[in-house]
């Protein structure tokens, strides 16, 4: 799945990113942010759909384009690239409804031995403790680090 | 001599500037191209406001994970 996507256009500073999912409803554009909150050093993954009149963005709206695991590959793939350039940033996520917590959940699940090579993921639970990510374990947000990779002469 | 170090000094600016760009360029992943239009563009959307609320009130009342 993570190598399914659409292609992507990034802000300079790689915080903000456009593509278009497209499926049986037309062209749908879909919006990706991160935003540094309160703590330094952490963000928060904003990603809605943008409303071609009025141009604002929608975490609401259900697009059926029968596109949603291309969306969150495209939306992982946004991940990779914003940690290349802030390797020490912490990201959490949140969906905006069950729904789309659960749809989180279960793109983190399909890609997960993917995932854990490159990233520290935890999920928050029912008990409200942040936890390593497992499966089969519903949550209310995640929170992802990259991990840092030391090379040495042995891994060439 | 100053007004040829100052000038220097903005040429090399300017190299570092475009070097950085292009070394952002190199290490996207395949099929991102970066766009300046999105530049700022969506950073004071309501939602996005919003969501940063939520996360900020999570890391307050559960606190970090143990990294």
């Amino acid at each position: 799945m993570i190598d399914n996507r659409y292609p992507v256009k990034a802000s300079e500073d790689l915080t903000s990113f456009e593509f278009d999912s497209i499926g049986p409803k037309g062209v749908i554009r879909k919006v990706v942010v991160y935003n540094e909150i309160d703590l330094k050093g952490y963000f928060n993954l904003g990603f809605g759909d943008k409303d071609p009149i009025s141009g604002y963005i929608s975490d609401q709206s259900i697009s059926n384009n029968n596109d949603s695991n291309k969306v969150l590959s495209t939306v992982a793939a946004t991940l990779y690239a914003f940690t290349d350039f802030y390797p020490n940033a912490t990201v959490i996520a949140t969906g905006s409804t069950e729904a789309r917590t659960r749809l989180y959940r279960m793109g983190i699940t399909n890609n997960l031995i993917k995932i854990q090579k490159d990233f520290l993921i935890f999920g928050l639970n029912q008990n409200s403790e942040w936890e390593l990510f497992q499966k089969n374990v519903t949550y209310d947000a995640f929170l992802v680090k990259r991990k840092i990779h030391i090379f040495t002469d042995y891994e060439n | 001599m100053h007004f040829w170090l100052k000038e220097k000094f903005i040429f090399l600016q300017i190299m570092k500037t475009k070097k950085i760009k292009k070394t952002i360029k190199n290490s996207l992943p395949k099929g991102f191209a970066i766009d300046s239009g999105i530049n700022n563009k969506y950073s004071d959307q309501p939602l996005f406001q919003q969501k940063v609320e939520q996360a900020n009130n999570i890391l307050k009342t559960v606190g970090l994970p143990k990294i």
